[in-house]
């Protein structure tokens, strides 16, 4: 059981953090030729600017799932400094449904998001929901992690074996 | 209504127990839409709204270059650059640190990198200099967020996003009051320097010349960045990409310190996480905070404030005292879920909402090394291996300054304005 927990968890990383790093290169690269074109031949990719500013919201969205993983989204713990190692993973579970349960309605929030826009096109013709389609799958991504989170925290509090640590330092 | 506070009560102790704050202030945000009747998809219609901004490319980009040039050894060069020429002022070695930290803390955006990055490197020297123990502390602990004033670092352009101001305003306003900021701990630095006898390093034009050569490669990176937006040949997003690009470029193909398999991966991941983490929190307050302007909140406040505080001074000083206190916890979401709320009733109160930028990131600076919670003091704490009591201590002298310098951008506006004024940007 752990052990397939462990390994989903592994093999969505490993997903998100190709798609983060190809995304990222071309985001980079087309904003410098957009510069580039600009300054030296006075011209540009008509759609570059509308692209790359897309591409800003999906590497956010990837960050963000891979931040969920690793316990960097902002956040306050003054509380849980001053509590021991076992109540911490208490809260620390029941922050992480929590969180999940908001990402499952903001999830689904921007499903209903999607449906109110079918037709609009963006740059290069693609449809604006294909496009868009990143801040469903972001918010459900995310949903997973903290549910993956919270299962660590729960395997860590029921089992004295060895904690969910790794999550952390990885 | 007892339901309201209970509710209210339990979001403030997950709050307070690490519960990711985006999730909370999304949770605010769907309740409020629930109540008042409105589809939840309206927050997603503001958070897509978030590419509609031009300059929000310069967030993954100016956050990438940074991690780049920090995992380089830019730092070093940089570091070696400024002890040649400014190595020979009594307080020489205090003057430096501050140079390096402040250039170093724009670029990588005052997350408290520096103190881990520099602090090592910087708190030996200073040690070995003959500075008192107590003053070096103090002085790296606040290097940990000086230098937030200057281009391109990230709480600036978070805030031009959030207040929607000009970014590039925004970082000309920010110029004269970081030099200030300077030129005060420089100056307090040579007060030490000659007050301790520390010896003085002689002043060798080879040496300058030897450094020049080594750093000659990052050299054109601040003058690119600063230059560029300062002069008006880039906008602050241009100059993001050519940031990143040449960065880059020269850390793994010039200079080599980074390999392009190895080590970029792991920077992209890293620096985006930063990223997605403003983006989510962006997202998740932005459709709460244009709810509660559209109800008028802020008008209700001011007409609440406006009872019992009817000058703009007394306003400020409220103001900065509550922001210190707030900037103690989280610096990020300080600026996104306040930011929105409190312009409208600044504005009542007469205040341009760049000098009030300025004022906020000053306090954001601040609240970074306020005793006893803020995280550059934990940080110093466990990277210098000296008790918290001691690094209280230690920041104290650097506090009264810094604070000093905050009235002084609070009541004398021009310090920000001055320069915007004479290049005619846009306000």
């Amino acid at each position: 059981m752990i052990k397939i927990i462990r390994a989903v968890d592994s093999a969505l990383t490993r997903i998100v953090n190709m798609a983060l790093v190809t995304l990222f290169g071309v985001m980079m690269s087309l904003a410098f030729i957009q510069v580039f074109l600009r300054y030296f031949f006075n011209n540009s990719i008509l759609w570059g600017d509308t692209a790359t500013r897309t591409l800003v919201i999906w590497v956010g969205f990837l960050g963000a799932v891979i931040a969920t993983g690793e316990n960097k989204h902002f956040h306050i713990d003054v509380l849980t400094r001053f509590l021991k190692k076992r109540h911490e993973t208490w809260f620390q579970s029941f922050s992480n449904l929590f969180a999940a349960v908001i990402c499952f309605f903001l999830g689904q929030a921007s499903v209903t998001f999607l449906g109110l826009d079918p037709e609009t096109r963006t740059f290069l013709d693609i449809p604006i929901f294909i496009v868009e389609l990143i801040i469903p799958a972001g918010f459900f991504l995310m949903m997973i992690r903290f549910v993956l989170r919270m299962a660590f925290n729960l395997i860590e509090i029921f089992q004295s074996g060895p904690p969910g640590q790794d999550m952390e330092t990885r | 209504m007892p339901e309201l506070i209970l509710a209210g009560i339990l979001l403030l102790i997950l709050s307070l127990a690490g519960t990711p704050l985006f999730a909370i202030v999304a949770a605010i945000g769907l309740l409020a839409f629930h109540a008042a009747g409105i589809d939840t998809a309206a927050l997603i219609i503001e958070l897509n709204r978030l590419a509609d901004f031009p300059a929000l490319i310069a967030i993954p980009l100016f956050t990438f270059a940074g991690q780049v040039l920090a995992e380089s050894k830019a730092p070093q060069r940089l570091m070696n650059l400024v002890q040649a020429i400014f190595g020979w002022l009594p307080g020489g070695m205090a003057v430096v640190a501050i140079c390096t930290t402040a250039v170093f803390t724009a670029f990588t955006g005052a997350s408290g990198v520096t103190i881990i990055a520099l602090g090592g490197l910087l708190y030996p020297s200073l040690l070995r200099q003959g500075y008192p123990e107590n003053f070096s502390l103090g002085l790296m602990t606040t290097s940990g967020s000086l230098g937030l004033l200057f281009p391109p670092s990230l709480p600036i352009i978070l805030y031009a996003l959030v207040a929607k101001v000009s970014l590039d305003t925004l970082f000309l306003a920010g110029l004269l009051p970081g030099i200030l900021l300077v030129v005060v701990l420089s100056a307090y630095s040579i007060r030490v320097g000659i007050h301790s006898k520390v010896e003085r390093i002689p002043f060798a034009l080879t040496d300058v010349w030897k450094a020049l050569k080594d750093a000659a490669w990052e050299l054109p990176l601040p003058i690119l960045v600063i230059g560029g937006i300062y002069g008006g040949v880039f906008t602050a997003a241009e100059a993001a990409a050519v940031t990143a690009f040449y960065a880059l470029i020269v850390e793994v193909f010039i200079r080599r310190d980074l390999k392009l398999f190895g080590d970029i991966g792991r920077i992209v991941r890293e620096s985006m996480m930063l990223v997605g983490a403003i983006l989510i929190m962006l997202g998740a307050a932005l459709g709460l905070t244009n709810y509660l302007i559209d109800q008028e909140i802020p008008n209700a406040l001011f007409n609440l404030i406006s009872q019992y505080v009817d000058n703009k001074i007394v306003f400020l000083l409220i103001l900065n005292a509550i922001l210190l206190g707030i900037n103690m916890f989280e610096v990020f979401s300080a600026i996104i879920i306040i930011v929105p709320i409190i312009i409208p009733i600044a504005m009542k109160y007469d205040v341009n909402p760049i000098h009030l930028g300025i004022m906020f990131l000053m306090n954001l600076e601040i609240g970074y090394m306020i005793p006893p919670l803020a995280l550059n003091l934990f940080l110093a704490s466990s990277t210098f291996k000296k008790p918290l009591p001691k690094i209280y201590r230690a920041v104290f002298p650097f506090l009264l300054l810094l604070l000093a310098v905050l009235l002084l951008i609070t009541y004398v506006p021009d310090v920000s304005l001055v320069l915007t004024r004479l290049m005619g940007s846009p306000l």
